[in-house]
């Protein structure tokens, strides 16, 4: 099984991660740690569908709208069509990539600060789409989203069952990404990323591959808004608006480190779910002082670490492993080196 | 008839507030390359700055709003010394200007409410003559804030297109490279151009506050209106500014008439099939902006 | 010829009456040429004569303003340039552009994107069809990089490498998309006396195993011995034609280069 989560690390590890993670609920017994528990899953996964994007070198400012879409649908689906959960899930999915189909083959034409505009205006637009769409139940949302039907003897009736549901999920939605860059698309997107003349050299229909992370991301935030709404049982627009919940997404992804693509978002949003309301008790209940604080964090991270709190890891490697060798070379390939290695080869580079 | 005529006198009025903001922010977009969502922010910023000189302070309105210029000025300034002078060089700067702009949004937009109190605010008692002409209500805050508006885009495109000045700007929005071969600092001009485009959404602010409320929820709300219109008249236009801030001015205010709320969606998608066609916008130039 | 449609003996690559403006600036006015089966083809001339205009022309990375391009029989003109790559026109870059924090043996197997064919899911399951195609790949990223004399330093980080190599891993990377007709921008610039020759014998080798090339390079001695027909370009338009010997005796294009020293050098 080994590298089937990412190349660099080793499934092992996360294995144990997981289950480690998993018997948490065994000992926190608060249901106010568990939906924080909850809550971090769901962000881990938008999160990654940000960086997902972001590798092919596309900034969206709009992934908590099309959570909000799933979302929606799901609500929309299980309350007014009477669909069960295990039905509205898939659908709500399907549902997503193809508003992700059609609006991604507009925007994505263009790069850049256009792309980055457009997805902003969706971002606030979704909100006053919804707000005044009567049947959707206008800003004041859609509430009493039934739980999830039971399967044999499992009930999701707390908030311990939606966390194994919602671990569940995100494992599968980690499967599908790794799925992805493991095989010949996430290369692309890679190519894309790093330039895409060149992608585009070695024949990556750039345009097309763009298109497909927009779609294939924004259904994964689909899915997940699905759950999150049968989780929450109540949603209204403005939870998926861009203030602040996707920059908070995009904060999930750049504080653990936009390099690391499954875990960099998962370290982030635990990171910063949890030091938020750590936040808020300090400031005794003052959302707009944890805002400030979260926005001051967001600036120093960027400033002082703009890899991510996970770059301090590689660095650190780096420092064992010269450590380990007694302190005489560097953790990296110094020039000489390189030099020493491509004098093997018949051209001689010296003279360079 | 007079509907009609109300409808496009109110559209000139907030449409030369969106002139203003949207020149600011083509210049911080084209010649910085700084996706800067702040920019909303310093909006609501003015707005209150003139509302606290007024209202607080006691100083007449003019001054108030030259203090609230200033403010933001500085506040940009600091804010490219302090965070984006750093960002704008390092590896995979389009996310980590974004990602900065972004936090610096979150702590402007809540910031006022401590300071200021969560109540919407208003100006009254300035300007407030008015007249009925042809079954138009005009007021007079509304006259001036034309006028300012006019007068501010006028010096402002002398600046960008007769001076030395703004002759750098260019310079450095087409190029930064060759710019500073020809003995012309980046450095200087980014700052400059932060502190002047930071500045303008200050002026705007300023001049929103007597006519309309002052509220947090106002920087938000503008940002994505000034990012339609520049992406309509292309974001590194002056001109394509000041046209895209008037047709949008317009076609809300018309567009709230007859179609309530939803009028900005329907001029969402309007401007997308213009981008589809065009992707510089109506008047714009360059394709690479921020890739 | 006006509609070369299939015939096999034909040119491989015909330029057909190729203009392309930017805004008002003419790069390339009125260029017809034709490229051979199995000959290496270079395009010289002064800096801003329209070389590298044209080899986007061909790679689809510029769209032509008027006239046409075929490539063995077929007319391509309108294709983007990952569907002409798909064709057969592999391109190298004029800069070193290369993915640089990728190992060197991760660049070429990243060219070989057209090469994949399994599907996204039969990776997730981790099926062995997938797993040997990517090995199969893998190894012939480093035959090819072996091949041109850059395997002991396949895993050293792009970044690290000499210019020298940088320019190298450059073909390969072109190579990976498997051309018939190869494009080369300039592969020489930047490079010191041994690391020319190497390059020349590279070239050689590359058409020695069936590729045609194309090539533009401002280096006179390395396309006077490499070519084996050369196109003069000066301002955008070609004003000659011919074998190396005829080119460095033709009066126009002494005219062209007259007090650009990089001509007159050298030989």
């Amino acid at each position: 099984m080994r590298g089937f989560l990412s190349k660099h690390r080793r499934p092992s590890g996360f294995l144990v991660l997981l289950v480690a993670f998993a018997l948490v609920p065994l000992w926190v017994k608060s249901p106010y740690y568990i939906d924080l528990l909850v809550m971090t899953m769901v962000n881990a996964g938008l999160a990654m569908t940000f960086v997902m994007l972001l590798r092919t070198g596309l900034i969206s400012l709009c992934v908590a709208a099309f959570w909000g879409i799933g979302a929606y649908a799901s609500a929309v689906l299980s309350v007014n069509a009477g669909l069960s959960f295990w039905i509205c899930l898939p659908l709500s999915t399907l549902i997503t990539a193809a508003f992700a189909l059609v609006i991604g083959y507009v925007i994505i034409r263009n790069a850049g600060f256009t792309f980055i505009i457009m997805t902003t205006v969706l971002a606030l637009l979704f909100v006053t789409v919804v707000g005044n769409i009567k049947a959707l139940g206008g800003y004041n949302g859609i509430s009493n989203i039934p739980a999830p039907d039971s399967i044999g003897s499992i009930v999701f009736d707390t908030k311990v069952d939606f966390f194994y549901l919602g671990l569940v999920i995100l494992v599968v939605v980690v499967l599908i990404i790794s799925a992805f860059y493991s095989s010949w698309a996430g290369r692309a997107w890679k190519a894309i990323g790093f330039n895409p003349r060149l992608a585009q050299s070695i024949g990556v229909n750039v345009f097309r591959y763009r298109l497909l992370s927009f779609v294939v991301g924004c259904a994964i935030a689909g899915l997940l808004g699905s759950f999150y709404a049968h989780y929450q049982t109540y949603i209204n627009p403005n939870v998926f608006n861009l203030f602040p919940k996707t920059i908070f997404i995009q904060v999930y992804a750049v504080l653990g480190g936009a390099g690391f693509a499954i875990l960099g978002p998962l370290v982030g949003a635990g990171l910063l779910t949890f030091l938020t309301e750590t936040v808020t008790v300090v400031v005794q209940d003052k959302a707009e002082y944890t805002f400030m604080v979260v926005g001051a964090l967001v600036i120093l991270v960027v400033v002082f670490l703009p890899r991510g709190v996970l770059s301090l890891g590689e660095y650190f490697a780096k420092l064992w492993a010269w450590a380990r060798r007694g302190g005489g070379r560097d953790g990296g390939p110094q020039p000489e080196q390189t030099l020493k290695s491509a004098g093997a080869a018949p051209e001689e580079a010296e003279g360079a | 008839m007079s509907v009609i005529l109300q409808l496009a006198f109110d559209g000139l009025t907030i449409g030369l507030i969106y002139v203003i903001l949207a020149a600011g922010l083509v210049l911080i977009l084209s010649v910085t390359e700084i996706f800067f969502v702040a920019y909303g922010m310093f909006f609501m910023w003015g707005a209150y700055a003139a509302w606290y000189c007024e209202s607080g302070l006691g100083l007449s309105y003019p001054v108030a709003v030259l203090v609230a210029v200033a403010v933001t000025g500085v506040f940009g300034l600091l804010s490219y010394m302090l965070i984006f002078k750093r960002l704008q060089h390092m590896e995979g700067r389009f996310l980590v200007t974004v990602t900065g702009a972004l936090g610096l949004s979150l702590i402007l937009e809540k910031a006022v409410l401590p300071i200021f109190g969560t109540q919407p605010k208003s100006i009254p008692g300035i300007f407030t003559q008015a007249w009925r002409l042809g079954g138009v209500h005009i007021e007079l805050k509304k006259l001036v804030l034309i006028g300012v508006g006019l007068l501010v885009t006028l010096v402002l495109f002398w600046i960008y297109e007769k001076t030395r000045v703004g002759r750098a700007m260019r310079a450095v929005s087409s190029n930064a490279e060759v710019a500073a071969l020809h003995g012309i600092r980046p450095m200087w001009v980014y700052l400059l151009v932060m502190g002047l485009g930071c500045a303008l959404a200050g002026l705007a602010g300023g001049l929103f506050a007597p006519a309309y409320n002052v509220h947090s929820g106002m920087g938000a709300n503008v940002i994505a209106n000034v990012l339609l219109m520049t992406m309509l008249g292309g974001m590194d236009s002056l001109l394509g500014a000041v046209v895209g801030g008037l047709v949008v001015g317009q076609v809300l205010s018309f567009g709230q008439y007859y179609f309530g709320q939803m009028s900005i969606v329907y001029l969402f998608l309007v401007i997308g099939v213009i981008i589809y066609f065009r992707p510089n916008g109506l008047l714009g130039h360059r394709t690479d902006l921020g890739v | 010829m006006t509609t070369p449609a299939g015939s096999s003996n034909g040119p491989l690559l015909r330029v057909e009456d190729v203009s392309k403006h930017f805004g008002g600036l003419v790069a390339v006015n009125h260029l017809t040429f034709e490229v051979e089966e199995g000959e290496i083809l270079g395009i010289i001339g002064p800096n801003g004569a329209g070389k590298s205009t044209i080899l986007g022309v061909i790679s689809g990375f510029y769209p032509a303003t008027a006239g046409k391009v075929f490539f063995e029989g077929q007319d391509i003109t309108n294709l983007k340039s990952h569907g002409i790559v798909q064709l057969g026109i592999g391109r190298q870059f004029q800069a070193s552009t290369l993915f640089m924090s990728l190992s060197v043996l991760d660049n070429v197997y990243y060219g070989f994107h057209l090469g994949y064919k399994t599907p996204v899911w039969n990776r997730l399951l981790r099926f062995p069809s997938a797993l040997r195609e990517e090995r199969e790949l893998r190894a012939r990223g480093a035959e090819i990089l072996d091949q041109m004399g850059l395997g002991a330093v396949k895993n050293e980080i792009t970044k690290n490498l000499p210019h020298g190599h940088q320019r190298i891993l450059g073909v390969c990377i072109a190579l990976a998309t498997d051309p018939k007709l190869l494009l080369l921008d300039e592969p020489m610039t930047g490079m010191n006396q041994t690391e020319i020759a190497t390059m020349l014998e590279l070239v050689r080798g590359i058409r020695e195993s069936g590729i045609t090339i194309v090539m533009i390079e401002h280096n006179m001695s390395a396309v006077m011995s490499l070519c084996d027909r050369i196109v003069v370009l000066d301002h955008g338009q070609e004003i000659a034609e011919g074998l190396p010997w005829e080119i460095r005796e033709n009066d126009q294009v002494i005219e062209a280069y007259l007090g650009k020293d990089e001509f007159l050098l050298d030989d």
